[in-house]
């Protein structure tokens, strides 16, 4: 009986030495991203912002609106543009990883919510979730994707991007004012 | 010969009135005159990180003011109050030049929250 709970002892002391100098290796890996993955995170995050414009173009009738519809689409396109050039010149792959696939998957329920609004709330919800998204990629390229990224260029996109993002979620609460007002 | 010697001196004289000249307008004095001449005739403003740079430019009327667009997506100048006067849309390193004919507040209209300002001096 002592063997057992000796024995026990052990199992327990080995399990506890094992966690304790895994996970902060498990952690390092999973927070930090590679240069591909940085740039497909990037890729992604300018191109769901594209398509919640593709569909504010389809719904909206609010002059207001499209028309920042309009700035969204062609400003994400020329990010889209520089990060695939840069990455063409560095001879680097995007490379998908947890990051991206999240953009991807929250971009997805954004659009289905997006698609069933009827034409009287579309306007508000698709402001309202512009201002938001803006919010959550700006903080997300200035804690992680600047942090992260090793290469300088790549770093000095990103820093460069930072002020478009918040110009557009200027515009974006400028736009969701008039809507409050009404 | 005698001649000769009398030009020469009137040519001395000359060369004395030259240097006078020149030297009685100060060194500071120049400068500034040469600032002023240079400054009110051609001012560039820079679009850089979403703004205009200065966002305010003090010029003489018939002044020409360049906007160079140094940023990674597309802007434009266009008047504020009633859209008097716009540059098309400016890629990347492309400039638009105006002569200012009166002061004015401008804006981007792909960007409403870029604004900038020509004052015309009195
Ligand atoms: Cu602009």
């Amino acid at each position: 009986m002592k063997k057992i709970k000796d024995f026990m002892g052990i199992v327990v002391a080995f399990s506890i030495i094992t966690i304790v100098t895994i996970t902060p290796v498990y952690a390092q890996q999973k927070s930090k991203l590679t240069d591909p993955e940085i740039a497909s995170a990037a890729v992604v995050a300018n191109q769901n912002d594209i398509d919640f414009a593709k569909i504010a173009r389809q719904k909206s009738k609010n002059e207001e609106v499209l028309k920042f519809a309009e700035t969204m689409a062609k400003d994400h396109k020329a990010v889209i543009d520089q990060a695939v050039a840069l990455v063409t010149k560095l001879k680097v792959t995007p490379k998908d990883n947890t990051l991206s696939r999240k953009l991807t998957a929250d971009a997805a329920n954004t659009k289905k919510m997006l698609l069933s609004k009827s034409a009287k709330s579309f306007d508000k919800a698709y402001i309202d979730n512009e201002v938001g998204y803006h919010k959550a990629v700006i903080a997300t390229v200035e804690t992680v994707l600047i942090p992260q990224s090793t290469n300088e260029e790549l770093k000095g996109l990103l820093q460069n991007v930072v002020p478009a993002l918040k110009a557009h979620l200027e515009h974006a609460e400028m736009v969701q004012k008039m809507f409050a007002s009404k | 010969m005698r001649r000769l010697l009398k030009i020469s001196k009137k040519g001395v004289a000359v060369l004395f009135a030259i240097t006078c000249l020149y030297s009685c307008t100060s060194p500071e004095e120049r400068i500034k005159k040469n600032e002023v001449a240079v400054s009110t005739k051609a001012h560039t403003v820079v679009i850089q990180q979403m703004k205009f740079a200065p966002a305010e430019l003090i010029v003489n009327e018939g002044d020409t003011v360049t906007w160079i667009n140094r940023d990674i997506v597309d802007h434009n100048v266009t008047e504020e109050a009633n859209k008097e006067w716009s540059s098309s849309n400016l890629r990347q390193g492309k400039t638009w030049s105006m002569v200012v004919k009166k002061a004015a507040t401008y804006f981007c209209t792909i960007h409403p929250v870029m604004k900038g300002k020509l004052i015309v001096k009195q």
